[in-house]
Order: C-alpha cells, then structure tokens, then sequence
C-alpha cells in the first residue's frame, strides 16, 4: 500500500489548526509509520514556495519555528522519489491534459473560481504532478495506490482521470481511515 | 542598535570594527599597519575580532582581514586606495566613504565601545610601521591568538543579528529570501541562549551555517549593489530548511528551545 502525498496535504499539516484539513493530515502522519508515504522533488519545492509565503507574511518567529519542524517531521516519514521514465512521464501528461478538456465546462469553470485562478485547467504542476503518481504506481507495481491532497483540481477535476490509472484520489483524512 | 530596518547591504561584526576604526582617522597608511592596528585593539583594547591571528614574518597576521577590507571596498563603504612605491609592493592607503559613514550612523553595534577606538587610534594609530612590528614580534610570541568562546558566541551572534535584519528587508521583496531571514534569526536565538559546550549541540553544524548565511549574505549585497536581481535556487531554499529542521532538533535536544513552541 503506497499513498502519494500532494504538497497541500503537507502544507495543511504544517498550517496547524488553521487549515481546515489539520486534522485529516495528523491522522495520516499517524498512520504513515506503518505504511509507505512518497514525494517527488516537485511536490517539494511546491511545500517550500508556499511556506516561504506563509513565514514571509507573518515574520512569527515562534510560527516559524513550528512550520519548519513540522516540514522536516513530515519529510523524515516519507521517500522522495525519482521518476526514472521521463518519456512515460511526458505522454502522460498529455494524456491528463486532454482527458481535462473533455471535463466539462461548467465543473471546470466552478474550481476556477473556487481557487480563485484565471484559467480554466489546472497549474502546469498539478497536472505534471498527477502524472507523475500514475508513473510511479507503475514503476513501483503497488496496489493499492493513493494520492492524498486538498486540492481541490485533485479532489474535484482530475479524480476521475487518475482513477483510471488505478490511482485513488482523497483527501487525507478519508486516506487514512483506509489504511 | 539602531532598530529601523532598512539594512540595505550585509557587513559583519568584523567589518563593521573596521568601519569604526577608520571613522576614527583620516586614513590609516598599509595593510601592516592595519593589521597591526587591529591585532593591538584586539589584545589591549579588547575588541571582540573575530580572527584567528597567526605568527606572520611581520608579527601576528590573519589573512581575513583582506576579505573584509576588500568586501567593504566593493561595497563602496570603504576606499582602499594603491600608491605606487620604490618598494616592490604597492602602499595601500585606507579611507572610510561617506556611505561607510552613514552605514555607521544606522547600524552600530559597537557604539559602547567608541574609547576603545579613540584611544587605540591615538595610541598605535601615527606610530611607523617597524615600530609597531617590532612591539608585536618582542610581547606577541604564542602561534595562535582568538577570541575565547563567550566572546566568539558573542560576536557570532552580532553577525546573525545584523544578517538577519538585512534578509528581513530583503525577504519583503523576494519570497525566496525568506528562509535565510528564518534561519540567521534561528541561529541568533540558539547563540543568545547557548552558554557553555555542555549544552548538547554540535558546534560545528553552527558554524558551517553561520559561515554559509555571512557568505551569501556577501553575495547578495554585491549584487544587490550593483542593482542587479539576486536568483534564488529553489534548490537551495529547500536545504535551508532541512539544515533549519536539524538546528531546531538540536536545539530542542540540547534544550535551548522550547519543544512546546514548535507543536
């Protein structure tokens, strides 16, 4: 059993009792002792860019201090991996890309305004992301699969596509009762 | 200190004794001299230089100092002027700038110790080069001479203090700055609180991130000065934040912060 952790699921952990999906983070933490939790280097950077933000807003040394602790706790538990089939990689992020269009407009336009973007798709990083989750289930040949994520572009937009490459979007909480 | 934060360049503790120095005269006459100057300030005026002196041909030398007073010159906070002589070496005249005297107006760590710099100018300051020489090779023997840890711990601090102020300004403008602000304000904290080796923390990881933070710092200002756009490596704000994650365990262990501050 592997769960692929999306940054937003880390960054709600971080947050502390701010962000609405705390909770479901903790509990997946939890239970990530017993089974497999991996990132890849993007989802990474992704954590880091937006703690910069949330560090830079609030100069809280206290608050600081607890975010970067609470990175580094949540990254001690889990294995950064590396896609070794770049090719792979890149035709299934065309895939998603045009499984996406297909959504239809109405659903997709109410995630634009949900979080507050300009544009109808998902970011370039969601969906390399995605395809990256439903590479690696193929490379590491592990069912079941999970992606855990808060996102609502996961949650909402790309369920159903990832789904057909056997990866199990979720938010955390629902995740880890799972396990 | 001045508290308005508006630290647009970096300069260590040891740059800013040497800015001090000069705002004391009108220009100090070779690099000997100055080193000498700065030797004698730190064995009798007891000014907390962070070098490490070693026995040179010409008395106890320290190499650092030419990265400092080259750094402030690039900084344009400080002249160093090269006056040809009938000597095989160049003579080496130093002056502070009026930027380097507005820097001091704002940001002074040293204020407390303006006698010592008075009088370590009126003392040592006019007197010939061989004089000075021969004094430091006739009472300054011993190979090494350094800052005792307290001291060191002191100075270290300063260092990260002024670091962190001048990432804070920058980290209003680049996001990407602001792990440095986080972990020169983390070392400061650790320093301000750690008394003596028996606090369980390795010293050594402080130092390597104390010597990266003042050395890019370095980089940032030069930069910065030149009105250019510093790049951040996301790469590398990553491995700020893991090394900052090693220093809070550390210092959690070691019981310098508070483990209830971070849950």
């Amino acid at each position: 059993m592997v769960v692929f952790i999306e940054s937003s699921c880390i960054i709600a952990y971080c947050r502390g009792k701010e962000d609405d999906f705390n909770a479901g983070a903790i509990t997946l933490y939890e239970k990530l002792i017993h089974h497999r939790g991996i990132i890849t280097e993007i989802v990474k950077n992704q954590i880091t860019v937006r703690l910069n933000e949330l560090i830079g807003s609030t100069r809280d040394k206290r608050y600081a201090n607890s975010i970067v602790f609470k990175r580094g706790k949540f990254l001690d538990r889990v294995e950064e991996l590396e896609i070794n089939n770049k090719l792979k990689e890149r035709k299934r992020i065309k895939e998603i890309q045009q499984a996406l269009e297909e959504i239809d407009f109405k659903k997709k336009q109410e995630i634009m305004f949900k979080k507050r973007r300009t544009s109808l798709l998902p970011e370039t990083t969601d969906i390399i992301i995605g395809a990256q989750a439903t590479v690696l289930k193929e490379e590491l040949g592990e069912s079941p699969f999970y992606l855990a994520s808060t996102d609502q572009d996961f949650t909402f937009l790309m369920v159903d596509i990832l789904e057909n490459y056997d990866v199990y979007v979720d938010f955390p909480g629902s995740i880890a009762r799972r396990l | 200190m001045n508290s308005n934060k508006n630290l647009d360049v970096f300069v260590p503790s040891n740059g800013i004794i040497l800015l001090n120095l000069l705002s004391y005269t009108d220009r100090i006459y070779g690099a000997v001299r100055l080193t000498k100057i700065e030797f004698f300030g730190f064995k009798e005026f007891d000014l907390p230089l962070n070098y490490v002196f070693y026995q040179g041909l010409m008395g106890p030398t320290t190499q650092d100092l030419k990265y400092d007073y080259e750094y402030l010159s690039a900084l344009n906070l400080i002249d160093v002027e090269y006056v040809a002589t009938d000597e095989l070496n160049d003579l080496l005249v130093f002056t502070i700038t009026d930027q380097g005297r507005e820097f001091l107006k704002n940001y002074n760590p040293y204020e407390d110790l303006v006698d010592q710099f008075g009088s370590l100018i009126q003392t040592y300051g006019y007197q010939k080069k061989d004089a000075l020489v021969e004094k430091a090779h006739r009472e300054y023997t011993e190979p090494l001479y350094m800052l005792d840890l307290q001291e060191l711990l002191h100075s270290l601090r300063t260092d990260m203090l002024l670091a962190s102020i001048f990432w804070d300004k920058l980290g209003t403008v680049y996001m990407e700055a602001v792990p440095f602000w986080y972990l020169s304000q983390l070392l400061e904290s650790i320093l301000s609180r750690f008394k003596n080796t028996s606090n369980n923390i390795d010293l050594e990881l402080i130092n390597k991130l104390h010597e990266l933070i003042v050395e890019k710092s370095k980089e940032y200002s030069i930069v910065l000065k030149h009105d250019e756009t510093p790049e951040f490596d996301i790469s590398f704000c990553n491995f700020l934040y893991d090394e900052g994650y090693d220093l809070l365990k550390q210092g959690v262990e070691a019981g310098l912060i508070n483990r209830e501050e971070l849950e």
